[in-house]
């Protein structure tokens, strides 16, 4: 079954991947091959600045919402067995996990395209914002790659 | 121009994240015009809240949430709604 949702604790993801080798025969026996897994992890230096935390904000609960919709819609591609998908909320430290994808299919190809869509999405249409607190300065991150400097309205 | 009372509808706005710090308040209840579109709610919210302006001066492309949809054009009529959410482009993952 398509999972997509916001966690707040690393331990709910663990649990779920403790699953995974149980899932490999149910889904191995209906003809699925392949599971890629991504996680995206947080970086210790960016932009040649040593990153102290990055704080992680999701709009509930429609991210959650979000989430489940592209797990549901990607899981439909052919050849696409199952997906889930889990993404970390809060302040997260230099090598701390942030996103899990793991995608089961039937053979290797649609397992890692699938799974590279599926991360392009959710840093495209969920509603999860970051700050990067690092050595020069705390930033906001827009979109993929473009940083903010934080300035606290004087309003 | 005066509005009478029931011309401009309450409407609640919240701000997330990097507009929240530009507001330093996470939401607010403003009466608007009826009939009134995205860049006379934005007009409004500036006055009360000058740093809003840098989201125009910074360029940043803010998604509006109207009662829970994406808000596409800018001649949208948006004072029939209740609640409005100011979002930042999404950076997770």
């Amino acid at each position: 079954m398509p999972t997509g949702k916001i966690v707040y604790n690393i331990n709910e993801v663990f649990s779920e991947l403790n699953k995974l080798s149980s899932s490999l025969k149910k889904y191995g026996y209906e003809g699925g091959g392949a599971l890629v897994i991504f996680i995206g992890y947080v970086k210790g230096v960016v932009e040649g600045k040593k990153v102290f935390s990055l704080e992680y904000e999701a709009y509930e609960p429609l991210a959650s919402e979000k989430l489940k919709e592209i797990a549901l819609s990607e899981a439909s591609t052919d050849g696409v067995l199952d997906i889930a998908i889990y993404h970390l909320v809060g302040e997260l430290k230099p090598g701390d996990p942030a996103v899990y994808i793991a995608v089961y299919a039937v053979s290797r190809g649609e397992a890692f395209a699938t799974a590279r869509r599926v991360l392009e999405r959710i840093k495209k249409e969920v509603p999860i914002f970051k700050l990067e607190k690092r050595e020069d300065g705390e930033f906001w991150v827009i979109g993929d790659r473009r940083r903010i400097r934080r300035e606290l309205s004087q309003s | 121009m005066a509005y009478k009372g029931w011309e401009m509808p309450e409407v609640k706005v919240k701000f997330v994240s990097l507009i929240r710090d530009y507001t330093g308040v996470k939401e607010t209840t403003i009466n608007i015009p009826k009939g009134a579109k995205l860049k006379d709610l934005i007009s409004i919210l500036e006055e009360r809240f000058p740093g809003l302006k840098k989201i125009k001066e910074k360029r940043i492309n803010i998604i509006v949430l109207a009662d829970g949809q994406t808000v596409h054009e800018d001649s949208q009529d948006i004072s029939v709604y209740k609640k409005i959410v100011l979002l930042p482009p999404a950076s997770g993952g």
